[in-house]
């Protein structure tokens, strides 16, 4: 709710609180007016009853004196003269008693006297009969009534007569007196003039007035029944007064009513101008500067010393600073933006880290580089979790260390995997973040992709590796060629003189007799050596003879059976078990067949000679997906296969003595034997070229005193 | 002996010609005639007139080869056998070959005499 409705709610509830207060006072000065009239008619009749008990005390005097009293009683029985009467009741009598008329009645209800005053000529008689008297005085002594006359309404007391000395009226009545006056105008107005009155007389009831209008009015009202001898209603007395009491209060009352509505209205009159201009004006003056958002709004207010002056120089202080706030920020995010744009455009990574290595920024060229979108690495992501699983501990430890160390670092070059698997070099380059109290929150860095680089130099040292190895080939291949030369030069000499002495051996192996042992045993000692001469000449030849092949499309199958064909006798001799494990159906491979055979024969042949005791050759071959990381299998251009592809595979196992592991790498080698005298060491070497120059691969597995396995690798016809 | 089959052994190796023959002709299946020289080689064939001819192929004079050739078109001498003795060819490489080298048999020396009279046996017309 705003404030300046909680003032008009405010002032609202006070005005209707001060109201209720009104009303209530009101309704309490009522109260205290119906209690004062009720109070003033009380006082006021009982006023008038006094009075009236005191006008007709003169009566009741005369009545009670005149009628124990020896005198009177002489008289009523005629013992004393009319002129006693005459003299002891006469005007002055009346006038003293200030009576109308006075009526004397002997016991036997004859009028013994009676005198009028000269204004109740009308009465004449007295009113009632005498039946009416004898009733009146057959219980009481003494009686007051009313009784109405051709005069008009008499008020009556009456008395029996006794002798003085019989005051309590003990004795038998001697005769009857009365005495009676008018209630004429004169007295009535006598009377209403002292209670300050009207009085009224009816012969009829009427009904009361109304009170409110009698409150009203100011009038009090009451009457009074004038009651007959039998105690009937002779006549009802009406009175109404002015209360002037009640008229005064009533006056003061309304006097503080006004008194206090005009003070309730100064009061609400000052507070609505005290809040307009002390509080509303201020309020919508502030309300308007906060709602345009202009400070302009608030000059009213500015040399203010209230609160309120306060609040707006604050408010515009407030605005200024707001100002001073959104340029800093437009700056600042226009800075961010262009570097958010930089950031984007670049080819580097840029990220953030928090203190635990947690990525809290990354440009999203990361997508390009790691494959993961900006908000799949933001706050999910630790600096170290694409690092390449084998570095990935390595690298963490490394990088939480400088962490710790909160260094600036420089090209440290780390591999990573890339979403869908690859691998990818990149170069990092990281500074700690500090924040204003210049507490370490973290880093910031940038990230190149090397991948290329890397794999350029990569290739580039396995090139310059190879042109060494080249190099150092060619040396070994001009040596081998000058062998070969030399090879191919004297095998014809050697094996000339080689032939003669053979045949000179079959000759005397004719000529001697079957008991000469020794000379059978030199013979084929001589048979044997002679074999050995030619064995050399020939892997010499073959070795520096392996230059061209011819290649065609081959059944790897049939090549494998004709070389196990060509050794078979071999397999007798040595107690050897085959085991052919040779895939049916194979794509073809791309070889020349011949070269091949030497292959796998010289293998085979190696096998056989590992195994003097007898044993088991399994060959096998099969084709299949390469996916393993080896030497030879990659995207470099020296590499014979790429990651993938279908190769043909065959793999001879022995289970002979196996090959030590410091020669395992040597096997390969020109003039590498372990065979002693038995062997040229140009068997493997030669089929390692064979193997090269088919762009496929040769390599052996052995455990010393298992066996040894030769596993070549070939191209697909199809796909060579 | 009538029925003995001829072979005319040819090669510049007189030790090695000689040797054969005796190798040869002992067994009894075989007559031997030794020739040295290529040049000689096929005067020796039209007078001789062997059921086989043992040729070396690398000789000062004449090659083995041309020996053949002119052989194969002389009438009298193009039906007789020719097998290549060699120390040219290694052994291996003849045995891969199956003994024939550009349609000629071929035995690699060194040979032993066993091996010979198979080729011879196996050849002879």
């Amino acid at each position: 709710m705003r404030v300046q409705t909680k003032l008009t709610s405010l002032l609202l509830f006070i005005s209707l609180a001060l109201i209720g207060a009104r009303y209530l006072y009101q309704t309490f000065e009522n109260q205290r007016v119906v209690m004062l009239f009720r109070e003033d008619n009380q006082e006021k009749e009982v006023l008038f009853n006094k009075l009236a008990t005191l006008k007709g005390a003169n009566l009741k005097t005369l009545s009670v004196d005149y009628t124990y009293w020896d005198e009177m009683v002489d008289f009523v029985h005629g013992r004393k003269s009319m002129a006693w009467a005459e003299q002891n009741m006469d005007e002055t009598v009346l006038g003293t008693y200030q009576t109308d008329a006075i009526w004397v009645y002997r016991l036997d209800l004859s009028l013994a006297y009676s005198i009028l005053d000269k204004d109740a000529a009308g009465l004449k008689d007295f009113p009632l009969s005498k039946e009416a008297i004898r009733g009146i005085f057959a219980k009481e002594r003494l009686c007051h009534f009313f009784v109405y006359t051709g005069a008009g309404l008499i008020e009556i007391r009456g008395a029996t007569i006794h002798p003085t000395a019989d005051n309590e009226r003990q004795t038998p009545p001697q005769g009857y007196f009365f005495t009676g006056r008018l209630w004429n105008k004169g007295y009535l107005d006598g009377l209403a003039e002292l209670i300050g009155g009207e009085i009224v007389i009816d012969r009829t009831a009427q009904a009361v007035p109304d009170f409110n209008t009698l409150l009203k009015t100011n009038t009090i009202f009451f009457s009074k029944e004038l009651d007959d001898w039998k105690g009937g209603p002779a006549a009802y007395l009406r009175v109404r007064i002015h209360s002037a009491q009640l008229e005064g209060f009533k006056k003061s009352s309304r006097n503080a009513m006004v008194t206090f509505i005009f003070f309730l209205a100064v009061i609400i009159a000052v507070i609505t101008v005290f809040m307009t201009t002390a509080l509303s004006r201020p309020f919508g003056v502030i309300s308007q500067a906060l709602k345009k958002e202009n400070p302009d709004h608030l000059r009213p207010l500015e040399k203010d010393t209230s609160e309120f002056g306060d609040i707006s120089r604050l408010i515009s202080r407030f605005f200024e600073q707001k100002e001073d706030l959104v340029k800093e920020i437009t700056e600042r995010n226009k800075a961010e933006m262009r570097f958010r744009q930089v950031a984007d455009a670049a080819e580097e990574w840029i990220w953030e880290v928090d203190r635990d290595g947690l990525y809290t920024y990354s440009s999203a060229v990361v997508d390009k580089i790691l494959g993961y979108r900006p908000d799949e690495i933001v706050g999910k992501k630790y600096l170290y979790d694409f690092f390449f699983l084998e570095d990935r501990e390595r690298l963490r430890k490394q990088a939480l260390e400088v962490f710790a160390s909160r260094r600036l670092f420089r090209n440290f070059l780390n591999r990573n995997m890339h979403k869908d698997g690859h691998v990818v070099w990149l170069d990092t380059s990281g500074s700690p973040i500090m924040d204003e109290k210049g507490d370490f929150v973290g880093y910031r860095g940038v990230d190149t992709d090397v991948t290329e680089r890397k794999r350029a130099e990569d290739e580039l040292k396995e090139a310059y590796i190879r042109l060494k190895e080249i190099q150092e080939q060619l040396i070994q291949a001009e040596k081998l060629n000058a062998v070969g030369q030399l090879a191919s030069g004297v095998a014809h000499e050697v094996r000339n003189p080689l032939a003669i002495i053979l045949q000179g051996v079959d000759y005397l192996e004719t000529k001697i007799p079957p008991s000469s042992g020794d000379i059978f045993e030199v013979l084929a000692m001589l048979r044997e050596n002679i074999k050995r001469a030619d064995k050399i000449i020939n892997d010499l030849l073959d070795f520096s003879r392996a230059a061209h092949l011819n290649l065609g499309p081959a059944d790897l199958g049939l090549i494998l059976e004709s070389s196990l064909d060509l050794v078979r006798t071999r397999f007798k001799f040595d107690n050897i078990t085959v085991i052919r494990e040779i895939k049916k159906d194979m794509p073809l491979v791309l070889a020349d067949k011949n070269r091949l055979e030497q292959v796998f024969i010289n293998v085979l042949l190696n096998a056989v000679q590992a195994m003097p005791q007898g044993g088991r050759i399994t060959v096998r071959s099969y084709d299949k997906k390469l996916e393993e990381i080896r030497n030879g299998i990659g995207k470099r251009a020296q590499d014979s296969f790429y990651f993938g592809e279908m190769a043909a595979i065959v793999e001879i196992e022995d289970t002979g003595y196996g090959i030590p592991e410091e020669n395992l790498k040597r096997i390969f080698d020109p003039f590498f034997t372990t065979k002693g005298q038995s062997g040229s060491g140009l068997g493997l070497s030669v089929s390692r070229n064979i193997i090269h120059m088919h762009r496929g691969l040769i390599y052996a597995e052995s455990t010393p005193g298992k066996g040894t396995k030769i596993t070549v690798m070939l191209k697909l016809a199809e796909r060579a | 002996m009538k029925n003995k089959k001829k072979i005319l052994v040819i090669d510049d190796e007189a030790d090695f010609t000689k040797l054969i023959r005796l190798n040869l002709e002992q067994t009894g299946k075989f007559e031997v005639r030794t020739e040295n020289r290529g040049a000689a080689a096929l005067a020796a064939a039209k007078a001789f007139r062997p059921d086989l001819v043992l040729l070396d192929i690398l000789m000062p004079d004449l090659m083995g080869s041309e020996v053949a050739a002119q052989m194969k078109e002389d009438d009298d001498t193009k039906d007789i056998p020719v097998v290549f003795l060699t120390a040219v060819v290694g052994k291996e490489e003849v045995v891969q070959r199956g003994g024939v080298i550009g349609g000629h048999l071929f035995v690699a020396k060194p040979v032993d005499i066993k091996q010979l009279i198979e080729v011879i046996d196996e050849n002879i017309r």
